[in-house]
């Protein structure tokens, strides 16, 4: 039987040629086709991070044996971070994406999140769309938004970015810190309202529910998805304050029915999400649809402590959804000149049913609204489609071409 | 011929149907005056770029038909190149690109493209098929060839080429399937006439 020889290569030399491969991978896609700087500064950024991370395994030998297991730990964990945001980067790169929306999108972001904030808008291979958390340590002042990459030529859905920007103001403006409070206390009042309920599911008697050690840990549990569903609610308003009605229809064009038909903690009953937008929509002005009827609720998981806790959490966020929606259409308004009737729309509308781009300056909104508009409306989709053009692709060029004039304007003022 | 003065006319009065309007977006009268001939508009360069794959297409066989879509999609790559970044062109090589500026027209106007003669005496041509019918809309495709012998960098928003509009004589139609721009440059899809097709052999008797 033949004895294999092993004679291991030391881990810290393993670990610094796996550093030198991620950078040589780093460094093709820092010197591919970027199309916009953002991106192409990132790679550099995330590089300089894996150049670190192997500069500092050059003393390994010095280091006392726990901590070269801590630096080789290190050394992994950065290789395995840098990697999942080098994919997402080059992602963004792919030419099946809608690079002319970035520019005004860019501007949009500074506006709400931070002058000095990059954006990075990737189509990824994840239906729905999703954001890092702002404020990553490997790229903190990056907005990372993933969009899906079987929707990445449709900009009748890309109002749905303006949700994920949501997560990001939410978060870079301590959105979660100003609700925190009022979220516990309203739990607390959930709880107490359900008093009988709870003591029925979770077999505890008599407790004081604001103090109980064993309590507090179940209420926590609620506090946590009310938390999660507030930032929902945030970020729907901030979709449909940027959007207004095209946000609407982008949620119910990707969602309804449902998509899991399950409910979790993280977020809303859907069908409840359309209704608070709806809702909180038409008390500051803007024409929403209703759509609401076309998405079903979706089921409890059976387990009675469990439906408990999210129906807990739900009474909470019930009593916050208005405060909440109030505070972001606050926000927004005040920081990014945001006008709710998206003046515009009209003339985009008349301009797209003949098949032509919309020559003034207009909000990005107010042209996807447009573009809805003719899309849902067969008459008008009809006329288009009998010019021999393909709807939705010919909708996403006549709103791209639109949009594109804010970035040429921007040379033409320089 | 139209002057620049009746197409601004043709462009701006509010009396016109909007389909009866010739669009330009961005509107070259705003822009930049200098895109503006007696009888030509200046039109610039868009940032998409498509190329044929030499390494996938073996044979462009015009005895065949060929779907846009398909044909795109399995021999196209595509680069999108952002304002103030260049595209090289090499001597001997061709790209489609398209004009930055989307163009309508209605029913009783036709256009023609030209080079513009800067470009062209540096061996850049910028279009073989130049007429654009009446009831177009879109971006105009450019089918960019760099017959000199050196390469040359072209940057997407510098002028490119001049339009020429028409005045339609006669009887005006418009073909339904008319709206034939995108914003991304495209092969287009082509149908072998109906005469080609009686001459070709079938498979069985082909001689070369």
């Amino acid at each position: 039987m033949t004895e294999w020889q092993f004679e291991p290569i030391d881990l810290s030399t393993n670990a610094a040629l796996k550093l030198d491969r991620l950078i040589a991978q780093a460094d093709a896609i820092i010197s591919s086709e970027h199309p916009n700087i953002d991106s192409k500064a990132a790679a550099i950024e995330l590089r300089a991070q894996a150049e670190t991370a192997k500069r500092r395994l050059s003393s390994f030998s010095q280091f006392p044996a726990n901590l070269q297991n801590s630096l080789l730990r290190q050394a992994n964990f950065t290789l395995t971070r840098i990697m999942e945001l080098l994919g997402f980067i080059v992602r963004s790169t792919a030419t099946r994406n809608l690079f002319e929306l970035y520019f005004p999108f860019r501007e949009i972001s500074q506006r709400l999140v931070g002058q000095d904030v990059r954006l990075i808008i990737s189509s990824d291979w994840r239906y729905s769309p999703f954001t890092y958390p702002f404020g990553l340590e490997e790229l903190p002042k990056f907005v990372l938004i993933g969009l899906p990459a079987s929707e990445s030529e449709n900009a009748l859905v890309f109002p749905t970015a303006g949700h994920e920007l949501g997560h990001n103001i939410w978060r870079a403006k301590d959105f979660k810190d100003k609700f925190q409070a009022d979220a516990e206390e309203a739990t607390y009042q959930a709880y107490e309202k359900h008093r009988a309920s709870f003591e029925t599911i979770f077999q505890i008697r008599g407790a004081d529910i604001r103090n109980d050690m064993f309590v507090q840990p179940i209420i926590y549990k609620s506090l946590a998805s009310t938390m999660r569903q507030l930032e929902e609610i945030f970020c729907d308003a901030v979709g449909a304050i940027l959007f207004g009605a095209s946000y609407l229809y982008a949620f119910d064009y990707l969602i309804a029915p449902t998509v899991s038909g399950r409910r979790s903690g993280e977020y809303p009953n859907t069908k409840t999400r359309v209704e608070y937008i709806q809702k909180f929509s038409s008390s500051i002005n803007l024409a929403v649809p209703n759509i609401s009827p076309r998405f079903m609720d979706e089921s409890f998981s059976g387990i009675a402590t469990s439906d408990f806790i999210i129906q807990m959490a739900d009474d909470a966020v019930g009593q916050l959804a208005a405060d909440v929606f109030s505070a972001a259409y606050s926000y927004v308004s005040r920081h990014a000149s945001i006008d709710t009737d998206l003046a515009g729309s009209e003339k985009a509308l008349s301009c797209f049913e003949h098949g032509r781009p919309v020559g003034d300056q207009t909000q990005l909104g107010a042209l996807i609204n447009a573009a809805w508009a003719v899309y849902n409306d067969p008459i008008k989709a009809r006329r288009l489609a009998d010019h021999g053009v393909d709807l939705i692709p010919f909708l996403t060029d006549l709103v791209i071409k639109s949009a594109e004039n804010l970035e040429f304007a921007s040379f033409r003022n320089a | 011929m139209l002057s620049t003065l009746e197409v601004r006319k043709r462009m701006t009065d509010n009396s016109l149907e909007t389909s009866e309007r010739i669009v330009l977006v961005p509107d070259p009268f705003e822009v930049d005056e200098a895109q503006i001939g007696r009888t030509s508009i200046d039109l610039r360069l868009g940032r998409w770029f498509t190329l044929l794959q030499q390494t996938r297409t073996s044979l462009i066989d015009f005895a065949k038909p060929r779907d846009e879509g398909q044909f795109s999609a399995r021999e196209g790559k595509t680069s999108f190149v952002p304002f103030g970044q260049k595209f090289v062109l090499h001597p001997n090589r061709f790209v489609l690109a398209s004009t930055f500026e989307w163009l309508a027209l209605p029913s009783n106007v036709a256009a023609y493209i030209s080079g513009k003669s800067a470009l062209g005496r540096m061996g850049l041509i910028i279009e073989t098929a130049a007429g654009i019918h009446p009831g177009f809309s879109g971006t105009i495709t450019l089918e960019l060839f760099n017959c000199g012998e050196v390469p040359v960098g072209i940057y997407p928003g510098m002028r490119i080429c001049q339009l020429f509009f028409h005045e339609v004589a006669g009887e005006k139609t418009v073909k339904k399937t008319s709206f034939g721009g995108r914003r991304k440059p495209a092969f287009g899809s082509y149908t072998p006439d109906k005469i080609l097709e009686a001459m070709r052999p079938d498979e069985a008797n082909t001689l070369f």
